[in-house]
């Protein structure tokens, strides 16, 4: 999941985006609007968080110019102003949810997973797909609730996957919401990494929960299994 | 330009003066010049009887006998008054001796019978106002009926100087007049402007820090202006105040976790010891600065403040909650009567009404309602309070957690979470700027908050 930090407080976006990455996002940072607009309209972003008060363009204009764009994906604010009249504001302008400042990082990475959850249109924690079980809270696997090992990046893989489970995600689409830069990208990783989830989600290979959709990209086979709200 | 008002009365006074004294002016040097013309005429008439009744028309030689004149003018030359008599080829028969070496021009054929007023020059250029008869003369001689022109001229000199005096008189009374009136104009507006002057002088004292309030009497018309400044300048100073309270306590609240923080990094614990240990007065830090700030924010009721309408405010704040509480799944409602009205600021309002359901929202299992309605008033004739009542199904608190929970904000001496800061805030608006009552009630099926407030 590739999440967007806008902020203009230096050591409060280092702050944040190390504490991002080291829950398993991909990072992109943004230190003033107008470097957050281009990143924003650019990069294929699942989440942006804004501060409000950013020198040169605004974060209620900075959301404006995003949603005016067409861009949809959510919009967590960070505001020192802790108003009612500035909370409402902010999600009236286009804004998904509000953390004021100062704020627990743990609480601003719950948010965010909500969020996250949310636009996919997960109403819960758990990702339930067939008989598997994905925890996003304490980033666990479990098959028939037997409990799985995987890996930080295999579990951002999943993550990803199962979050559009029953679509088709392309190699592209997987490498660029997982990796913050194009040197990084090496389809063979991925392919590498495909092949280690298969055999750790379906080692008698009689479930086939990963699909090859050839010359398109993956998908997770299993369509989630809750009513899904949206 | 013209920024004050006295010099717009004044201009405005002065154009209409000036017009009306022109106009006037006109009117009169046209009817002055009327009827001196009219005199003229007629003087000229009467000595064109004269001549008639003196002529001898029979008698070429000798047509008019000057001796028999009356007035004498006619015989003294360079006068101003001429007489003269034309036969009908423009023949001179007869002209007075005050036409000596002058001559006047012959009218021209005229019908019978009618008298021509007309203006003419002498060939010396003198001006002249001529009258001229043409008489059919029956003579002696059987041949029947000749015409003759009697013709009597006045020169226009004394007709202009009177005219010319009687504009110098004109003008010197409209003039004394003119100025007369703007100097009542100018008394009537020193007197009539001198509330605004007073107001003006009042506003300076207190600005200047001699004065507190507007004291004088005032006509009607300015009593409610000076009324609303008082009252203005009345919620200026509560707020005031509300700030120095607010920033005294933030000082004196802020002072203890600081203290708490400094012993700590001196103490020089390590690194895992001293995160633990500023947890807490960091927390602490952070609500003591929320709660004192929404604390100066707090607007209050003012006897300015526009009336907002309730149910907007309401709609905005359930729509940005659901937003909010999206993947709760929890079922926000709100309803207001259309013609609720808060009588204070919108600010407030959505402070009591935001943080009740924001903390209802966090306790809630399934649903929050928040239900707002319209009281009567204290006194008849007076506005309507407003009953806020949020109610939630969550777990509840257990009775003695009430009290406990409404004092948290006030006490702040713990880290806040749900129930805390957000009802102590609440609280301190309520009670303290509006002198209403919150009340929490709780059992098995779920939490009410009631907010009463009465506007004065």
């Amino acid at each position: 999941m590739r999440v967007l930090v806008v902020e203009d407080e230096p050591q409060l976006l280092q702050g944040l985006a190390s504490s991002l990455r080291n829950e398993g996002f991909a990072v992109d940072v943004a230190a003033n609007g107008r470097d957050g607009l281009f990143a924003g309209s650019e990069y294929p972003i699942d989440l942006a968080v804004v501060d409000l008060g950013l020198p040169d363009l605004s974060g209620t204009e900075l959301i404006g110019r995003w949603r005016a764009e067409g861009r949809t994906f959510p919009v967590l604010i960070l505001t020192a102003r802790g108003s009612w009249e500035d909370k409402v504001a902010g999600l009236e302008l286009g804004a998904d949810d509000y953390l004021v400042k100062p704020f627990h990082t743990q609480e601003l990475i719950a948010r965010i997973r909500a969020l996250l959850r949310r636009s996919a249109g997960w109403a819960e924690s758990k990702l339930r797909c067939g008989p598997y079980v994905l925890d996003t809270a304490s980033k666990s696997l479990a098959r028939d609730s037997q409990p799985i090992e995987i890996t930080a990046f295999e579990y951002k893989v999943l993550e990803y996957l199962m979050m559009h489970a029953g679509r088709v995600v392309s190699k592209t689409e997987l490498s660029e919401h997982l990796y913050e830069d194009d040197g990084d990208r090496d389809s063979n990783v991925l392919e590498v990494i495909i092949g280690r989830l298969r055999r750790k989600l379906d080692p008698d290979r009689e479930l086939n929960p990963v699909e090859t959709a050839r010359g398109h990209g993956y998908r997770f086979r299993f369509e989630r299994n809750q009513s899904t709200r949206d | 330009m013209l920024s004050s008002l006295h010099a717009r009365l004044l201009v405005v006074a002065g154009v209409v003066l000036a017009s009306f004294l022109g106009t006037a002016a006109l009117v009169l040097d046209h009817g002055f010049r009327d009827s001196a013309r009219d005199a003229v005429q007629e003087r000229l008439k009467g000595q064109i009887f004269v001549l008639l009744g003196l002529a001898d028309l029979d008698t070429p030689a000798r047509v008019l006998n000057d001796a028999l004149l009356p007035d004498t003018s006619l015989a003294t030359p360079e006068s101003g008054h001429y007489a003269q008599i034309h036969d009908a080829d423009g023949r001179v028969l007869w002209r007075s001796r005050s036409m000596l070496g002058l001559a006047i021009q012959w009218p021209g054929e005229r019908a019978a019978g009618n008298f021509v007023f007309e203006e003419a020059i002498s060939s010396t250029e003198e001006p002249l106002f001529c009258l001229s008869y043409l008489v059919q003369w029956e003579t002696r001689d059987k041949a029947g009926a000749r015409p003759y022109t009697f013709q009597s001229c006045e020169g226009r000199g004394a007709f202009d100087a009177q005219v010319l005096r009687f504009q110098h008189r004109m003008w010197l009374w409209f003039g004394g007049l003119a100025a007369f009136l703007l100097l009542i104009q100018l008394v009537i507006l020193r007197w009539g402007l001198g509330p605004l002057r007073q107001i003006a002088s009042e506003l300076s004292a207190i600005e200047a820090g001699d004065k507190q309030t507007l004291s004088g009497r005032y006509p009607r018309e300015l009593q409610a202006v000076a009324g609303n400044l008082n009252a203005l300048l009345a919620a200026r100073d509560t707020h005031l105040q509300r700030y120095r309270n607010a920033l005294g306590d933030l000082a004196h609240s802020l002072k203890t976790p600081l203290a708490v923080i400094r012993s700590t990094l001196e103490r020089g614990a390590g690194a895992g010891n001293i995160a633990e240990a500023l947890r807490e007065p960091v927390d602490q830090l952070d609500a003591t600065i929320k709660y004192q700030l929404q604390r100066a924010a707090t607007a209050g009721r003012s006897a300015l403040s526009r009336p907002v309408p309730v149910a907007p405010v309401l709609d905005r704040l359930v729509a940005s909650l659901r937003k909010v509480y999206h993947s709760r799944e929890i079922e926000i409602s709100g309803t207001a009567p259309g013609d609720a009205m808060f009588y204070g600021d919108q600010g407030d309002l959505m402070e009591i009404v935001g943080n009740l359901a924001d903390n209802a929202c966090k306790w809630a299992r399934h649903e929050v309602r928040v239900e707002i309605s319209t009281t009567p008033p204290e006194l008849p004739g007076k506005r309507p309070g407003l009953r806020i009542r949020v109610h939630d199904d969550g777990p509840g608190l257990p009775a003695g957690k009430v009290l406990e929970v409404m004092q948290r904000g006030a006490r702040l001496d713990q880290s806040v979470e749900g129930h805390g800061i957000g009802l102590a805030t609440v609280r301190e608006i309520v009670e303290g700027a509006y002198s209403g009552r919150l009340s929490l009630s709780s059992d098995e099926a779920g939490t009410v908050a009631e907010a009463n407030i009465t506007f004065a």
